[in-house]
């Protein structure tokens, strides 16, 4: 991912722009990409700061009509991304380091005018101890340094997709300094919808979405302390969402962004049609929820866990994005289950005005105790309760409560 | 809320206070030293909001413990550092003898009494904002930066304690600490408490000056000459508040810009470890090999180079907790005899009774050669502390060396 300071854009006006990707442009990028590629493909068994020394000689001899070192800088940082390093030795070094220390300090105290403090020989001791060399040893020293890890593989992006969505990326980078984003999506797949809905969740935002009279969504994405005070707190979840916003078939966003040294509040604006991007693969369910499934499907209770549940919409009133559905192998019976957790009550009184609303499924919600919500606010709906537990979801106590859901007549 | 509708003395029903009040007070009870019972009095008499200033090694922690008895409520203590949080976490304990929580560091465990670091606190205060009465922010010269302040902001809690040795800023947002925490309340410096009242140990400061050899002076002043050259090419004020920034970004927009940037490197390099010095390093460690000795650099590479050519343990941000702490514990046990560290020993940590410092590079700022100085005025019988600094002649160390010995401490 690429940071703030690697994007090259102007400002007009009250505007924040991405400086256009034109075919030049792009051509320059997939040039650098390709040519960093190669070069850290080459460097494979090298150590990071080998690795980094190449890049920047690279860097030095690219081959632009005019040298713009920020372009240079963020295409070789989405290649680094490619990079995986070895996992360093951190125990072996730092044993040594103690012993070498420890007879370095005793030896140094023991020394006097006649017979100084010998570095030399005291790394001769360690290595013959060790049937090697005195280099090796002090080699060994800082061998779990950063710098002295080697790179292991490289899967980097192809240089043509690099190149592709490198505006994308830029407009990633833009977003770590938002304050707010409204997003405009439509898509014809509700999977496509049900990704986005459970990528935002994931990243713990909360979104409010309203459907758009001429299809799709309109969503105004922040996090609760934006009401308390404008910053960029949130500014890494929403630049993770963009690629999840991005799969729609069109899409738009205008954000509110704080941007330079003087963080001046300005407004960016990008969108575009689907943009298939690695980043965007649909999140596996939070810890809390998938430890809740494996518990549940543990206890063998005729009921099956689907983990893609619909957007459940009820026009005019809003709309909820259950995690997962249960459905009764006796009867097809279905209800579905959204866990709104730690996050904010904020989120349980809206869910439960959409249930009075008349929110036709039925639907468990879970909320942790620390929300300071009580069950009985939907103890009269017949299709919808909520389940208030203290450290986990205990899988036993959902069940009676979808059991009874299920039986519920409505 | 209340102050600020000038009704201060209506019931009120205070549906977001979250906190309790805690069952137990303190089970290890000390005398407090006067300065430090005059701190608690001071905050007390401020309606228990504001800032206690006192030098490193005065028994901080213990004027929190105090608070935190007096005042009795669940207390959230916050520090920047997870060795701070640590160090807390055991103080809290021992103190108080009830479980402690944890928050940062990959824990999250909330209790009555629970330390975090500033990060995590900053992270999950919009969550845990109610649930404590008072709020102790150590090093609070940290807190008044824009994602740090909501920390403070976002917290209800009626009583806060703020302790630091050097609350100044340089971008002048301490005062800040006013709102986010409460006004200074209590003052004492390194020479009150070490001169007059015998708190700290008594020291010396020794300023050693080197000269580079002839090629180092060569390649320094060839390397000044061509940043010298393009500051004043674009009438850049170094001196100005901005001169720095305006370097920068004048640097990184033309190849000539970038050569002056790493001009500018080569020169502070060549200054920061100069041969002589670390000869020099050599015969400080081999005259103080009896006493403990805390040598202090500006970057990481010289830490690394003194680490290297005098075979001592080296503390730098890559050096995991683990090992840290037994290099701490090896400095207090006399497994080793000194440490080298780049900035990470600056500010808080507890260091067993070190006499000696040395100072190879560092910053112009006066907090930091405070706190530098701090670490190794722990009061013990007979002990006299001393502070080495090492600066390169004819470099910009010696006017670096000049601002941060800015204060009362090196008079």
């Amino acid at each position: 991912m690429l940071t703030a300071d690697l994007v090259t854009a102007r400002r007009r006006g009250d505007e924040l722009r991405l400086v256009a990707a034109d075919p030049r442009r792009r051509a320059r990028i997939e040039a650098l990409a390709a040519a960093f590629s190669e070069i850290a493909r080459a460097q494979i068994g090298s150590t990071r700061q080998q690795l980094d020394a190449a890049l920047d000689e690279g860097a030095a001899g690219a081959d632009l009509p005019s040298p713009d070192r920020r372009l240079i800088a963020a295409v070789q940082k989405l290649v680094y991304d490619g990079c995986s390093f070895e996992e360093p030795d951190a125990e072996t070094a730092a044993a040594l380091r103690r012993e070498i220390f420890r007879r370095a300090a005793a030896a140094r105290r023991a020394a006097s005018p006649s017979a100084p403090f010998d570095r030399g020989a005291l790394l001769e001791a360690a290595a013959r101890e060790r049937g090697t060399t005195a280099a090796v040893v002090e080699a060994g020293l800082y061998g779990d340094r950063p710098a002295r890890q080697r790179l292991l593989a490289f899967a980097g992006r192809p240089p043509a997709m690099l190149a592709a969505g490198f505006e994308l990326a830029e407009a990633q980078a833009v977003l770590l300094r938002a304050t707010r984003v409204t997003a405009s999506v439509r898509s014809r797949d509700a999977g496509t919808y049900r990704q986005l809905f459970r990528t935002l969740k994931f990243l713990r935002l909360l979104p409010v979405v309203e459907a758009v009279a001429q299809g799709g969504y309109r969503i105004t994405l922040d996090g609760p302390l934006s009401l308390f005070q404008g910053g960029t707190r949130y500014g890494l979840q929403l630049g993770l969402a963009l690629p999840a916003i991005a799969g729609c078939d069109s899409w738009s966003i205008e954000a509110d962004v704080r941007w330079g040294a003087d963080r001046r509040p300005l407004r960016f604006r990008i969108g575009g049609g689907a943009v298939a991007t690695a980043a965007a693969e649909a999140p596996s369910l939070p810890d809390e929820l998938a430890g809740f499934v494996t518990a549940f499907e543990r206890l063998d209770s005729g009921w099956r866990v689907d983990r893609e549940p619909a957007v459940l919409d009820l026009p005019g009133a809003g709309m909820c994005v259950p995690d997962l559905a249960f459905v009764r192998g006796r009867d097809g019976a279905r209800v579905h289950f959204e866990l709104l957790g730690f996050w904010s009550r904020e989120a349980v009184w809206r869910r439960v005005e959409l249930v009075r609303a008349g929110l036709p499924q039925k639907i468990l919600f879970a909320a942790s105790k620390g929300l300071r919500v009580g069950e009985a606010v939907l103890d009269e709906s017949p299709t919808a309760a909520l389940y208030v537990f203290a450290r986990v979801i205990a899988a036993k106590q959902v069940l009676d409560r979808i059991e009874r859901l299920a039986d519920a007549a409505t | 809320m209340r102050r600020a509708f000038g009704r201060a003395d209506d019931a009120v029903d205070d549906r977001a206070r979250g906190y309790g009040e805690l069952a137990l007070g303190a089970r290890v009870v000390r005398e407090p030293r006067p300065y430090q019972a005059e701190a608690l009095a001071a905050w007390q008499a401020q309606q228990g909001r504001g800032v206690v200033v006192l030098p490193t090694g005065a028994g901080k922690t213990w004027v929190a413990c105090l608070a935190i008895d007096a005042k009795r409520r669940s207390t959230l203590v916050v520090a920047p550092t997870l060795d701070l949080v640590r160090q807390w976490y055991d103080v809290l304990r021992t103190t108080f003898g009830v479980p402690v929580g944890v928050i940062g560091g990959g824990e999250y465990d909330v209790r009555s009494l629970t330390v975090s670091t500033y990060d995590s606190a900053h992270l999950h205060m919009e969550h845990l904002g109610d649930r404590f009465g008072l709020v102790v922010f150590d090093e609070c010269h940290h807190l008044p930066g824009p994602a740090y302040a909501l920390a403070a902001r976002a917290c209800v809690a009626p009583f806060r304690l703020g302790l630091t040795a050097t609350p100044e800023r340089a971008d002048g947002r301490h005062a800040d600490l006013d709102e986010l925490v409460g006004p200074i309340v209590y003052r004492k410096d390194i020479v009150d408490l070490s001169h007059a009242g015998g708190y700290l140990a008594p020291y010396d400061t020794v300023r050693l000056t080197v000269e580079l050899g002839p090629d180092d002076r060569r390649a320094h002043d060839e390397a000044r000459g061509i940043y010298r050259d393009f500051v004043a090419r674009n009438g850049i004020r170094m001196s100005s508040p901005s001169g720095w920034s305006d370097f920068v970004i004048r640097a990184a927009r033309s190849e000539d810009g970038r050569r002056a940037m790493a001009a500018y490197r080569r020169q502070r390099d060549i200054a920061f470890a100069a041969p002589a010095k670390l000869d020099y390093v050599g015969l400080l460690l081999d005259r103080h090999r009896g006493d403990r000795t805390l040598l202090f650099t500006q970057d990481n590479a010289t830490a690394y180079e003194i680490s290297r050519r005098f075979l001592v343990p080296i503390i730098t941000h890559e050096t995991r907790v683990r090992e840290r702490s037994e290099i701490i514990a090896g400095l207090a046990d006399g497994g080793y005899g000194a440490i080298v560290t780049s900035k990470v020993l600056n500010e808080g940590v507890d260091i067993p009774d070190a006499a000696i410092a040395i100072v190879v590079s560092g910053s112009a700022s006066v907090r930091e050669h405070v706190q530098r100085l701090g670490r190794v005025l722990r009061a013990r019988e007979g002990k006299r502390a001393l502070l080495y600094e090492l600066v390169t002649a004819q470099t910009t160390e010696t006017f670096t060396s000049a601002r941060r010995r800015d204060h009362s401490a090196y008079r």
